[in-house]
């Protein structure tokens, strides 16, 4: 009973508070803003699609590319057949800046592997990843003169792309001149990708 | 059965857990710095030396007197990408018939057949020098004439 009456005197308190701003909203409600005659109205809306990209690396494991003898002046593929390191496919809502940064493999200490790299843009579906242009031994042939060294380099996605794009990117690594200019052991190093919008075409 | 499916079950997510894994998707907001993926490339390198212009450098001719000395040096470099142990062995003197006994010393302390331990060296090939000696016995216990023997230098990672 003391339950049943402390409900009834709380609710009762909101029930009439919310009854009385209903009565007072009545003829706001009922006489304002009425046209007299037929009337049009329109609005315009707008929304903003914002610049958004997506990359797919391929593969998502560490991609392994020897083993060096420890000769001086081996090169990594011994010839112009370039081994496939990583594709890159991209889909974007905009145009993109495309920037590639390539390490130089490195032991973590002062020894490090001559590292060139080269790219190729292909537009390939991402379920079928390299099959369209590669060898049977799943290599590319490349000239030589497309070999850039590792560093950062700049292009651009020239226009919507209403496709995936895929970018390839291929690795020739070598020793120095010296058999002791790279000690033994495990080298590291990577290329990125990094796209961003250029906004250049888009007010 | 029960075990059966839940094995199946547990393969199945360990096969999907690989595949997610093997292609790997950045996406965001291209304003701005945009986004970035990336691959990590590995080589490795194999342990390697080479040894360079082993030559025999200096000779010291006996007189043939009794209990002389007979001798000489060899220099030869280790270049290597590693830490490594160089051992020599050589040959006693001979001159086809007559043999004396010839000692062999690397670097003026390491005897022959002893590992002399050559750390790696970024700067380049290391110089080594073998020193072979003999002592001649009674003047007749060997022939006038041109002795000779073999050296072998073995360079080995450690």
């Amino acid at each position: 009973m003391c339950n049943l009456a402390t409900l009834y005197k709380t609710l009762g308190n909101k029930f009439l508070l919310c009854g009385l701003v209903f009565i007072c909203s009545l003829p706001v409600a009922l006489f304002a803003d009425e046209p007299s005659t037929q009337d049009e109205q329109q609005i315009k809306v707008q929304a903003m699609n914002e610049p958004y990209a997506s990359i797919q690396a391929a593969p998502g494991t560490d991609v392994y590319i020897g083993p060096f003898t420890g000769e001086s002046n081996q090169v990594l593929p011994p010839d112009s057949v370039f081994p496939e390191v990583a594709i890159f496919t991209v889909e974007t809502n905009v145009d993109l800046n495309l920037t590639y940064k390539i390490d130089v493999l490195h032991n973590g200490g002062m020894g490090k592997l001559e590292t060139q790299f080269a790219i190729k843009q292909s537009n390939v579906d991402p379920s079928s990843f390299g099959s369209s242009y590669l060898n049977d031994n799943g290599k590319f042939l490349l000239d030589v003169p497309c070999l850039f060294d590792a560093g950062t380099i700049t292009a651009m996605q020239g226009q919507l792309a209403k496709e995936h794009k895929a970018y390839s990117v291929y690795y020739r690594l070598s020793t120095g001149a010296t058999i002791s200019s790279q000690p033994a052991g495990e080298y590291t190093g990577g290329v990125s990708l990094t796209v961003s919008a250029n906004l250049a075409n888009y007010p | 059965m029960k075990k059966v499916y839940a094995l199946i079950a547990a393969a199945g997510l360990v096969l999907g857990a690989s595949v997610a894994s093997a292609n790997d998707t950045v996406e965001g907001s291209a304003a701005g710095a945009g986004i970035s993926d990336s691959v990590t490339v590995k080589a490795s390198v194999e342990k390697y030396a080479a040894i360079i212009g082993l030559i025999q450098t200096v000779t010291t001719d006996a007189s043939g007197k009794a209990s002389s000395s007979i001798g000489g040096e060899a220099e030869f470099s280790v270049e290597s990408n590693c830490d490594v142990n160089i051992t020599i062995t050589g040959t006693d003197l001979n001159n086809g018939s007559d043999n004396l006994d010839t000692t062999w010393t690397l670097d003026t302390t390491t005897a022959e057949g002893v590992a002399l331990p050559q750390t790696y060296d970024p700067s380049g090939a290391v110089d080594h020098t073998a020193t072979f000696g003999a002592t001649l016995g009674a003047i007749s216990a060997q022939a006038a004439g041109e002795y000779s023997a073999n050296l072998t230098v073995t360079v080995a990672a450690l």
